[in-house]
């Protein structure tokens, strides 16, 4: 009795040894397979592979707009990239735009900045190595674009308007300049015509007869850098005729701006109409630097995008024309979109 | 496994604690074999991407010579344009998340863009379109320009997975030589526990044997069998061991009920001997010395012959046979005739002795039936029942008849008197006794007893049922029978 006692205490010793011997080589191969494989982690196969191509990579409302594309574009098993990011070399737009062409992506998204250059290249994408390109934000139906998704510039510029008369009637701001990139190189301010937001800021003037009080005036701005366009910023605001308003309908002169104003101690002298979303520019709305900003939700245009780009892709066609509602922030709703999008963001 | 032999058990236990050092040897060498190749391979594909590097750059070299009239590039250019595609062949060329995926498609299509813008700028130089192939090279060139880029963001960020890849497989590997180290003392420590279990298997029931040899050396008999755990050799030597005291103990009580029975036998024997010598003691006791005795009284006779006594001459006669009986048949076997004259030589010398007053009759066959008796049975009985039976009559006639039967298998001789009867107490004592040893003082003070005779007779044919005591037919006197069995007699 007592030697099969014995017995039984070994082999069960031997048994739970054997079972700890087992369990310590199954757990090793588990953990070290976990820690070698975390960089092989199954993919699904991927329908397409799209380009994001914007102009200027630190915007951050590209950012958003780049989030809300790729929460879509994973639904949809795509692949979509904000091309450019992250390379070792920081190209312009038609850089980028000519290195996703040749990249051989499946379709493209740009945000043209009005020059012939990217016009030209769109249109070789889409008839040379046939892809499809859709247009954000700003439109150019001559460039070949198989689509466009953002603002009505139109409404836009009454959006605009809407807000010059109300600086106007509130704070009685007569001077206003907008600025617009200088696409063409030149320092000419004088030509607006096919300038859809500036006519339609008159028009908007016109229809509530405010053209004789108001005074609106086109400052074409160089992008290529933004010390260019804070320095052209500065220079406009020491003028003698400095202007009460600026209208800002790009990120970086809406930003500019508002450093510039608060660098030159001109807050509250200067009335700023932005553009685009960010949390520089809620911020700026919030300390009053900034009076009102016209955006796009930039998650819905880039689900839109990607959507358009699919129907596209699958159906051989799509809407040629795809206007998004505009939101217009002011300091009584930041609020509600500080929380909207800071918090999605994060 | 219970019947396996030991030298197959030992083999197979030795072979299995050697196929698990093996094979755990073999794991950990497995792996670490493994943690060297991932560790060799962490910068593998850096080195693949400064090799594409090195083939663009010197096919761009090539091209670039070759469009500006070095025509002896050309043979360089194609040398790299294969290599080079035979490179990006090996590029990843699906659209993915991962960052260094998604570089890879997009320069291996780059690179295809690149090879393509090449190769219609080396056809336009062979076709002297200046303007074709100053366009497809400058073309070529810029996306040269965002291969490079491409290629080195790649092995940037490539080195950096690497990077962290080998530390975490630095770390790995540590952590492998720990589990290692936990790994053989868990199989170190089964080994010993398994070695234990196996020599407690294989020594503990030799210990058991070894022990109960041990005491059934010391004359412990009576111990339960071992238990036969197993049928190798030491189960069989157990089982064989434990047949080996069964066979022992059967031995020693068949010797021990030998001893016994032949003890009996002895003490038998000798009991026989020890009545024979009172019976003769008894008869010479009765006289001084017979061999003087039986001459003189046959010297008496023939005196009383030649004087014409012939009574007393037949007296004489009667009472020499009667001792010459004495003296030769008193310790041997004698047959039933030889008893029966002595009887009547007995009841002769009784009778002159008192006067012929007992009345003896005889009832035999004419031919008696063979039979061995031991000598001087019936003589102490015919002396009892006249001593006892007939002697004290006074009122009727002194009868005592002995009659002969043969009853198949025994021979049943009567002594019938008509005295005053055996007392029955006496009579039930005498046969109830079935100690064949019994033999009282208290016999010897009526010469040679009945019960002598009765534990004589007993003794003789060693069965109990040898003589009956019991009254006459009318009921009177006592009538006293032998049974003496035939095959017995015919045996001798």
């Amino acid at each position: 009795m007592q030697r099969s006692k014995k017995s039984i205490i070994l082999i069960t010793m031997i048994v739970v040894t054997l079972c700890v011997l087992l369990g310590v080589i199954i757990w090793a191969n588990a953990a070290i397979a976990q820690r070698s494989l975390t960089s092989s982690e199954s993919e699904p196969d991927y329908r397409y592979h799209f380009s994001l191509v914007v102009g200027k990579l630190e915007n951050p409302y590209w950012d958003m707009v780049y989030e809300g594309a790729k929460k879509e574009a994973v639904e949809e098993d795509i692949v979509i990239e904000l091309t450019g990011v992250e390379l070792a070399e920081e190209y312009n737009l038609l850089d980028r735009l000519k290195m996703a062409i040749c990249s051989k992506v499946d379709g493209i998204f740009v945000v043209p900045d009005g020059t012939q250059t990217v016009n030209d290249w769109i249109k070789t994408a889409t008839e040379k190595y046939k892809i499809p390109v859709i247009s954000i934000m700003e439109n150019d139906s001559a460039s070949g674009r198989a689509g466009y998704v953002g603002i009505n510039s139109y409404e836009q510029g009454l959006a605009y308007g809407k807000l010059v008369a109300e600086l106007y009637e509130n704070k009685g701001c007569s001077k206003v300049v907008l600025l617009r990139t200088n696409t063409r190189n030149d320092d000419d301010d004088s030509e607006q015509s096919g300038d859809l937001i500036y006519s339609s800021i008159i028009e908007y003037l016109n229809r509530n007869e405010l053209s004789d009080d108001v005074e609106i005036s086109v400052k074409h701005i160089n992008q290529s850098s933004v010390f260019n366009i804070k320095r052209d910023i500065q220079l406009l605001i020491s003028r003698d005729d400095a202007p009460d308003v600026i209208i800002c309908t790009d990120y970086l002169f809406t930003t500019s701006t508002c450093q510039v104003l608060v660098d030159r101690n001109k807050v509250g002298k200067v009335n700023v109409i932005g553009s685009y979303i960010s949390e520089d520019i809620l911020d700026y709305i919030q300390k009053g630097t900034l009076y009102c900003t016209v955006a796009v939700d930039p998650y819905e245009l880039g689900r839109i995008c990607v959507s358009e780009m699919v129907e596209l892709k699958e159906a051989g066609r799509t809407n040629d024309y795809m206007p998004l509602e505009m939101m217009l922030i002011k300091s009584d709703n930041v609020t509600e979109y500080k929380q909207k999008y800071l918090e999605v963001d994060d | 496994m219970k019947n396996m032999s030991l030298q197959v058990k030992l083999v197979i236990s030795f072979v299995a604690m050697i196929v698990l050092v093996f094979g755990l040897n073999f794991y950990i060498y497995s792996q670490i074999g493994k943690m060297i190749s991932s560790m060799d391979q962490a910068y593998e594909s850096n080195i693949q991407i400064t090799m594409l590097q090195n083939t663009l750059r010197s096919m761009q070299e090539d091209l670039y010579a070759y469009l500006n009239g070095e025509y002896d590039s050309l043979k360089g250019y194609y040398s790299n344009r294969n290599a080079l595609e035979s490179q990006i062949f090996e590029l990843n060329n699906e659209p993915s998340y991962n960052r260094t995926k998604l570089v890879e498609k997009n320069i291996r299509n780059l690179a295809e863009t690149y090879l393509a813008l090449a190769e219609e700028a080396v056809s336009g130089h062979r076709g002297t379109d200046i303007e074709q192939y100053s366009s497809s090279y400058e073309r070529a060139k810029t996306v040269y320009g965002y291969l490079e880029t491409n290629i080195y963001t790649l092995n940037n960020e490539t080195f950096t997975e690497n990077t962290s890849k080998y530390e975490m497989l630095s770390e790995v590997q540590k952590y492998t030589q720990m589990l290692n180290m936990v790994l053989l003392m868990f199989a170190s420590l089964m080994e010993i526990l398994v070695i234990i279990y196996m020599t407690g298997k294989f020594i503990g029931p030799l210990s058991s044997l070894a022990e109960r040899a041990r005491e059934v050396g010391h004359g412990k008999m009576d111990m339960p069998p071992l238990e036969v755990k197993s049928q190798d050799e030491v189960g069989q030597v157990t089982s064989a061991f434990n047949k080996m005291v069964v066979r022992l103990n059967e031995h020693i009580r068949l010797q021990q009920e030998q001893l016994r029975e032949e003890n009996r036998l002895k003490q038998e024997q000798l009991q026989l001997e020890t009545f024979l010598k009172d019976s003769q003691l008894g008869a010479l006791q009765a006289q001084i010395n017979p061999h003087f005795l039986y001459n003189t009284l046959n010297a008496g006779s023939q005196l009383a012959m030649i004087e014409d006594a012939e009574q007393t001459s037949i007296f004489l006669e009667h009472v020499a046979d009667y001792f010459r009986y004495n003296l030769h048949r008193a310790g041997n076997d004698v047959s039933l005739e030889e008893e029966l004259l002595q009887v009547e030589n007995y009841i002769f010398i009784m009778n002159t002795r008192f006067a012929g007053d007992i009345h003896f009759e005889k009832d035999m066959p004419e031919k008696l039936p063979e039979a061995r008796l031991p000598g001087m049975i019936l003589q102490p009985i015919v002396e009892n029942a006249i001593d006892h039976g007939l002697r004290v009559l006074e009122d009727r006639e002194k009868r005592l008849v002995i009659s002969v039967e043969d009853a198949g298998d025994v021979v049943v001789v009567t002594v019938a008197d008509n005295g005053d009867g055996f007392p029955q107490d006496k009579a039930m004592e005498l046969l109830e006794n079935k100690d064949r040893s019994l033999h009282t003082s208290k016999d010897k003070m009526h010469g040679i007893g009945m019960a002598n005779v009765i534990s004589r007779l007993r003794l003789f044919y060693d069965r109990d049922d040898v003589i009956e005591i019991g009254t006459m037919p009318d009921g009177t006197g006592t009538e006293i029978r032998i049974l003496i069995p035939v095959a017995f007699g015919e045996k001798i």
